[in-house]
């Protein structure tokens, strides 16, 4: 008597609290129509001529096979948990994030800034400036005057290619790409050193060293450099993931990261530069021979889970017609 | 009598459908080392709706056993911090959306600044040289004075101008602002020759009230009194500041 009592209670228990929002993650359909699962893929057909014998026999040959099915697919599930790989690049970040393409659209745009922290619209006004003084205090023949413009417009467009951002130096890109990105993340004005501002100026710190190693294969201490930034990155946003999440989420969308990537172990091994492509579409780690033998296993036992899935869709449309 | 009961964190949860699993740490006494070491243990707990998320701190509570290693259910949340989390998640990616289209706005913005200057500088020029032309009576022959007046008068109405040439500035550098706003930052500004005028022996006296019983103190400390002295806008100087 006292056992069914407890046994009546195991099903379907509820939370004390909070029982309002409480959804079923897998939608309820009716007993007549039980959800599609891989076990279909074991189902025996029988009709009216298969013997008693015959029938048995298949009963007994659909267990074994959805016992043999519930195991792989458990095996591969387990595999699945244990190597899951990176949400995003844990170096480059997300394609889609702009932080870094508003950047360098800022650097490039030669309407907002020249070269060396001049601003254009200031420079325009002090060449007009120049150029007005030189011609007043010349004499006030027009020949002169002609020819003195002349000279002002050569001087101009000399400037101008001087200090074009095409023609300025790696390093000063880099200061002013520092520049925008502090101005970005900043949490108020004067800004300088908050977690938010750390981790935008080592991202840009990266992504120009990590050109640098796109370009230079050999060039290994630029590699470590950048492995040891990623590291600094992590650290100082796992902080910042103490003091304050909601920051924190707020900065990884704005940098194009992920939490996956913060929290696990990430190292700048030649796996990671095969698996995202830094150097194109080239094997750097030769693959041993058991690990080879574990590969196509693996994909052996995927193949046929996929052909277990394909089989339990058919038998299930023939028992129960189109979802 | 009451079920068992305890508190944990949530460490593992969606890969199992409605099972979480339930760390929880208590203290036990070690004899052998003679001091309290955390023990661990975890626990699958039974989650109807998967509503946990990692980092949740719950509380649990026994139940009859479902299965062959659960026989706990969640009873109660202490912290849904996994939860916050989540929602934190989908709070930035709408914020960054938003701050995109800004970005692309303040873009746009600067351009037609910058286009509204270069058409001023344009402007200026060529109010140059028409008051050049009409100063000097070169003038072509199919054009009057009257007309070269009216283009004049045009440019000049455009951008509020009296007289041309003009003292006033009509285009305004960055350089000839002041770099500071108020009296606090003028201070700041100013800070060195404010020192170096307290230094002299003019204003010994002055400096020794500042100081009070701080006079044989060191050099840096005194220096650091006089500053906390000087940034505070109420106290008055002694002298004028440079403008």
């Amino acid at each position: 008597m006292l056992k069914l009592h407890t046994r009546l209670l195991s099903n379907g228990r509820r939370l004390l609290n909070n029982t309002t929002n409480l959804k079923p993650a897998i939608p309820v359909i009716s007993e007549s129509q039980p959800p599609l699962t891989t076990y279909f893929a074991a189902k025996q057909f029988t009709d009216n001529y298969t013997t008693k014998q015959k029938a048995k026999k298949l009963r007994r040959r659909e267990k074994k096979l959805k016992k043999k099915i519930t195991k792989e697919v458990n095996i591969l599930k387990q595999y699945d948990l244990k190597n899951v790989p990176f949400s995003v690049d844990p170096v480059l970040g997300n394609s889609n994030c702009k932080f870094i393409e508003n950047i360098l659209n800022k650097i490039d745009n030669q309407e907002m800034n020249l070269s060396y922290g001049i601003d254009r619209i200031e420079f325009e006004k002090v060449l007009y400036g120049a150029e007005k003084l030189s011609i007043d205090q010349s004499s006030s023949n027009e020949t002169m005057r002609d020819s003195i413009k002349t000279i002002e417009e050569h001087k101009k467009k000399a400037i101008e290619i001087i200090l074009n951002s095409r023609n300025t130096s790696a390093e000063d890109k880099r200061k002013l790409a520092t520049k925008y990105a502090v101005e970005e993340m900043q949490i108020n004005e004067g800004d300088t050193a908050s977690p938010e501002v750390v981790a935008g100026v080592l991202t840009t710190k990266i992504y120009f060293m990590m050109q640098h190693v796109k370009k230079f294969k050999k060039d290994v201490t630029t590699r470590v450099k950048v492995e040891q930034l990623v590291h600094q990155r992590q650290s100082i946003l796992k902080y910042l993931k103490k003091i304050s999440p909601e920051r924190y989420y707020y900065t990884l969308a704005k940098l194009g990261l992920s939490d996956d990537v913060i929290i696990r172990e990430f190292a700048m091994s030649k796996q990671y530069l095969q698996d995202f492509k830094v150097w194109g579409d080239k094997q750097l780690v030769k693959e041993t021979k058991s690990m080879k033998v574990k590969n196509e296993k693996v994909q052996a036992l995927r193949d046929r889970i996929d052909s277990y899935n394909d089989l339990a869709k058919q038998n299930y449309e023939l028992l129960y017609g189109k979802k | 009598m009451a079920r068992q009961n305890f508190v944990g964190l949530v460490v593992s949860q969606g890969k199992m459908s409605k099972t979480v699993k339930v760390r929880i740490s208590n203290k036990v006494y070690d004899n052998r080392i003679d001091k309290e070491i955390v023990k661990r243990k975890d626990y699958l707990v039974h989650d109807e709706g998967n509503v946990c998320k990692e980092g949740d701190i719950v509380r649990i509570e026994s139940i009859p056993k479902i299965s062959k290693r659960k026989y706990f259910a969640i009873a109660e949340f202490k912290q849904n911090k996994g939860q916050q989390f989540a929602q934190y998640e989908d709070l930035a990616k709408s914020r960054i959306k938003e701050e995109q289209q800004l970005f692309l706005e303040s873009f746009k913005n600067h351009k037609m600044e910058f286009n509204k200057i270069i058409t001023q500088i344009s402007d200026m020029k060529k109010l140059d040289e028409l008051s050049y032309k009409l100063r000097n009576g070169i003038n072509d022959d199919s054009v009057n004075d009257e007309v070269l007046i009216n283009e004049i008068n045009d440019i000049k109405a455009k951008y509020n101008i009296n007289s041309w040439p003009t003292t006033e500035s009509t285009l305004e550098l960055e350089v000839n602002k002041p770099v500071y706003t108020n009296e606090e930052e003028k201070r700041v500004f100013f800070m060195d020759f404010i020192l170096e005028q307290l230094n002299n022996e003019k204003f010994q006296q002055y400096k020794s009230n500042i100081l009070g019983g701080n006079v044989d103190k060191k050099k840096n400390i005194q220096k650091n009194l006089m500053r906390t002295w000087i940034l505070n806008v109420n106290n008055e100087l002694p002298f004028k500041l440079p403008e």
